[in-house]
């Protein structure tokens, strides 16, 4: 049976019996679910205790009022106590255990690529193809160092 | 206390703990002297090699202005930052370019450069002696073009600046040398 079927079929006792309960409801108050019905197709004036409770509820949630500083500072000083203890452990922890060593070469003077004194003319680029080839070892190794491999 | 306070929560938000170093092992601080060797010091250097292998070949062609623009490229280039290796390399630059203007016969222009390079070695090292070398250089030049010129007394007075200027290379050299271990090497580079 299709719903095409069903929908030509007579209606059955339940559905007169939930049909008569729709309308009993959407014709009187107090259904949550028909008021919203019947205030989305034509909404009516709003009664003047569920206007004040709406408005009740509207500003104690606006800024300035007491409750939400209240909120407001409770959460400020749970924010600041937990950054706090977060920083207090970073702390207490390295004092602890030592971090992982690395060490880096670092920028430093290229005399000890050199035992002796430099030819009284020439040899300029020599030296600085010395220099720029250490600090492309020294480079390479920095590399290394922070990817944590270990020669 | 509240300071205290305040150095934990810099630290933490740096990521750099009470001794001083960063959780990868870096120092962090004032404790750091010299940055790490990295891709701005490599690429500063590169430079360097690339233009004094021009200067060489235009050098070696015979073409010492051209030379001269290469490392006058080096000098003038803005610097990545402070390093002892960038220090050292316009140092040792600038002794090249008073040696190509002195046998060009620019001495004055030689001299200066000399000053230049001895401002960026300030220590005594090799790079510093090898300036008061060159200067020792420039000023004998010197002297033979005024002895041409048949200026005796002044070609005297820059032969004597010349052996001041050899003399004090000898005693920074011999400086160096006391400092470091002395090492059978004749290549004058260590490997």
């Amino acid at each position: 049976m299709t719903d095409r079927d069903d929908l030509d079929l007579p209606p059955t006792d339940e559905e007169l019996r939930l049909a008569a309960r729709l309308r009993d409801a959407l014709e009187g108050e107090g259904d949550a679910f028909a008021d919203a019905l019947r205030a989305a197709h034509s909404p009516g004036e709003l009664s003047r205790t569920a206007n004040d409770a709406l408005v009740d509820a509207a500003l104690a949630r606006a800024p300035g009022r007491p409750g939400g500083r209240v909120i407001r500072v409770v959460f400020g000083v749970g924010a600041a106590i937990v950054a706090a203890a977060a920083a207090a452990v970073v702390v207490a922890t390295s004092s602890l255990a030592p971090a992982p060593s690395v060490t880096l070469s670092r920028s430093r003077s290229a005399e000890d690529l050199f035992d002796q004194p430099f030819p009284r003319e020439g040899g300029t680029s020599a030296r600085v193809e010395r220099i720029a080839s250490a600090r492309q070892r020294d480079l390479r190794h920095n590399r290394y160092a922070r990817w944590g491999v270990r020669p | 206390m509240r300071r205290a306070w305040l150095l934990a929560a810099v630290l933490a938000m740096t990521g750099c703990t009470a001794k001083g170093s960063s959780p990868d092992g870096e120092r962090c601080g004032p404790a750091t002297s010299a940055a790490p060797v990295d891709d701005v010091l490599l690429a500063y250097l590169s430079r360097a090699r690339a233009l004094h292998l021009e200067a060489d070949v235009a050098e070696a062609s015979g073409d010492p202005a051209r030379a001269k623009a290469a490392l006058s490229r080096l000098i003038d280039a803005p610097e990545p930052r402070p390093a002892p290796e960038i220090d050292e390399v316009v140092a040792d630059t600038r002794a090249r370019l008073a040696e190509i203007r002195a046998r060009g016969g620019d001495f004055d222009a030689a001299e200066r450069d000399v000053g230049a390079g001895l401002d960026r070695a300030r220590e005594p090292t090799y790079f510093r002696g090898h300036l008061y070398e060159v200067l020792g250089l420039v000023h004998e030049r010197r002297a033979a073009a005024l002895e041409k010129a048949g200026r005796a007394d002044d070609a005297k007075a820059a032969r004597a600046r010349a052996i001041d200027a050899s003399e004090e290379a000898v005693k920074i050299q011999d400086h160096v040398l006391q400092r470091v271990a002395p090492s059978p090497a004749t290549s004058g580079a260590r490997p």
